[in-house]
């Protein structure tokens, strides 16, 4: 490990393909330097979370520091995510920022009271999801301190 | 020829007008009416419960109760025949009463013969069957309207993801690939571009337009002097560009949902603004009370509207100038209409082309939420 840690990374969970792409693209033209690690739905970013299936290999090493939530996903959907890694001791620091089309009060409300950590509405218009990822990879991943439980030890080996 | 008879009950306490009205009856020739008899109130509501009669004719006095009692309990309860009341000779005010409360006719005791007993009790069950056609071609109406608006709403929501996709990959292509596909291929993306985005915010329009009828947030008590001055603060850069003075007088505090007041205020205000004629926009909010409802006015020195566009101006992405000169959807003043509408006051304009507007609207002093029927078909609740 080298002094700077290990590289930092961010479980985006997006089950359109259209969308996943465009998500690179933006992160990619954002500056913003991290890992941006996909799952297609509910199931699988729990998986991934939980170090569960195809992703136990990965260890209890480099959690991620971001989770990008999409709602409405297949199997299980972004609500049951955020409850159940809200609900989980050492998952539950991972700040979570749900990124939907949903406008609806009764949803912005819901994933509120289940402590998320912001609420974004999808924007229809690249640059301001460039500015988005940007903004998102300056604060989370540069500006806040996450516990030693996520990010491992901070002052390295 | 047997055919169906028409149970009839009689409610009344007295033996001697039971034999009076079925001696009536039984001088219409071919009668067709069968009469039950019940003598008091409380075994008369039991009957009336079971639904078995068409036509029901009840005495003003019964007992402790009255005639009326009884009609307003059974109607309470849903009865759905005509109910005929029997009075007493210079009972104007409770024949008159009967009827306001929904009474199909009232007959007075004595005065009537067979021939007028049957001609009330046609009339009555004549007069209801309409009635109820009536009442369920309306329901019909509103819930077939409350489809619409849910189909409005849920295409455009549906619409909106996709569209996102097409406005935001035509701009990854326009920036990566500008420069490189010849001058004519930068065009045609620009266009592309931004007809897309035209088409977001017509679509976002339609959301939002289509989410008013929606709205079933209780009223409150609203400041409408504190609703307009969040309108401005929400106008504060096209009124500061514009240099326009916004002035109000003292503004009452009304019954109704108090975004869609600020939306209200916003949307002239805006308007106003948009609309303006060379020199200082002046836009002036003011307020009268008229008994029963309070009208609003805003009035603007801006470039009229001509009298021939009265009826477009307030229909749905209706614009009455092409998009070069004033840009915008042409939804501003349908928003309007619906909100006002939804407050049960109506919306109006009086106008001077080249000298400004005034548009007018009002809200009853007692207002509450215009009730929706509800739909069948689609929820809201399944989308997000």
């Amino acid at each position: 490990m080298n002094r700077q840690g290990p590289e930092k990374r961010i479980l985006c969970a997006e089950d359109d393909p259209d969308d996943r792409l465009l998500l690179t693209e933006a992160f990619n033209e954002s500056g913003c330097v991290a890992a941006l690690d996909f799952v297609s739905d509910g199931e699988e970013a729990l998986d991934y979370l939980f170090r569960r299936g195809k992703y136990a290999k990965f260890g209890q090493a480099s959690l991620p520091r971001l989770i990008l939530l999409d709602l409405n996903m297949p199997r299980k959907n972004g609500f049951e995510v955020l409850r159940e890694v809200k609900s989980n001791r050492r998952l539950r620091s991972i700040p979570v920022v749900v990124l939907s089309t949903s406008t609806a009060e009764a949803d912005i409300q819901s994933v509120y009271d289940m402590w998320v950590n912001s609420f974004i509405i999808k924007p229809g218009r690249f640059d301001s999801l460039v500015n988005i990822m940007h903004l998102l990879g300056k604060y989370w991943l540069e500006v806040v301190e996450l516990p030693d439980s996520i990010v491992g030890d901070k002052n390295g080996e | 020829m047997e055919s169906e008879r028409i149970p009839l009950l009689l409610v009344d306490d007295d033996e001697d007008d039971h034999i009076i009205v079925r001696d009536l009856l039984n001088e219409i020739p071919n009668n067709k009416f069968a009469l039950d008899w019940s003598s008091n109130y409380g075994e008369a509501l039991e009957v009336i419960r079971s639904g078995k009669h068409l036509v029901y004719l009840l005495d003003y006095r019964l007992g402790e109760h009255t005639g009326l009692d009884l009609l307003n309990e059974a109607l309470s309860q849903g009865c759905q025949a005509p109910m005929i009341l029997l009075t007493g000779r210079g009972d104007n005010e409770v024949d008159a009463e009967a009827l306001r409360m929904g009474a199909a006719d009232y007959l007075i005791k004595g005065q009537f013969d067979a021939s007028l007993l049957e001609r009330s009790i046609r009339y009555a069950m004549k007069h209801k069957s309409v009635e109820n056609e009536l009442r369920k071609v309306v329901a019909e109406l509103k819930r077939s309207n409350r489809d619409l608006e849910q189909f409005a709403y849920v295409a455009s929501h549906d619409m909106k993801e996709p569209l996102n996709m097409v406005v935001s990959y035509l701009q990854l292509l326009e920036k990566r690939y500008h420069g490189t596909l010849g001058q004519e291929a930068d065009e045609f993306i620009e266009y592309a571009v931004q007809n897309a985005m035209r088409m977001q915010n017509l679509v976002s329009d339609l959301l939002r337009y289509s989410r008013l009828g929606a709205g079933d947030k209780p009223f409150e008590s609203v400041d409408c002097g504190e609703a307009l001055k969040l309108a401005i603060q929400n106008l504060r850069l096209p009124i500061t560009e514009s240099g326009a003075e916004v002035t109000s007088d003292n503004l009452p505090t009304v019954q109704g949902e108090k975004g869609q007041i600020v939306q209200l205020f916003q949307n002239l205000l805006s308007n106003a603004i948009k609309f303006r004629c060379e020199g200082t926009p002046r836009v002036h909010v003011g307020a009268r009370n008229k008994d029963d409802h309070w009208l609003f006015y805003c009035t603007d020195n801006g470039i009229g509207i001509k009298p021939e566009y009265a009826d477009r101006l307030f229909i749905i992405f209706q614009r009455l100038h092409n998009r070069a000169e004033y840009p915008g959807t042409g939804i501003g003043l349908a928003i309007c209409k619906r909100i006002v509408e939804r407050h049960g006051g109506r919306i109006w304009f009086e106008s001077q082309p080249g000298k400004g507007t005034t548009f007018y609207f009002t809200i009853p002093t007692q207002a509450e939420p215009v009730k929706k029927a509800k739909s069948s078909a689609m929820s809201r609740a399944d989308l997000s």
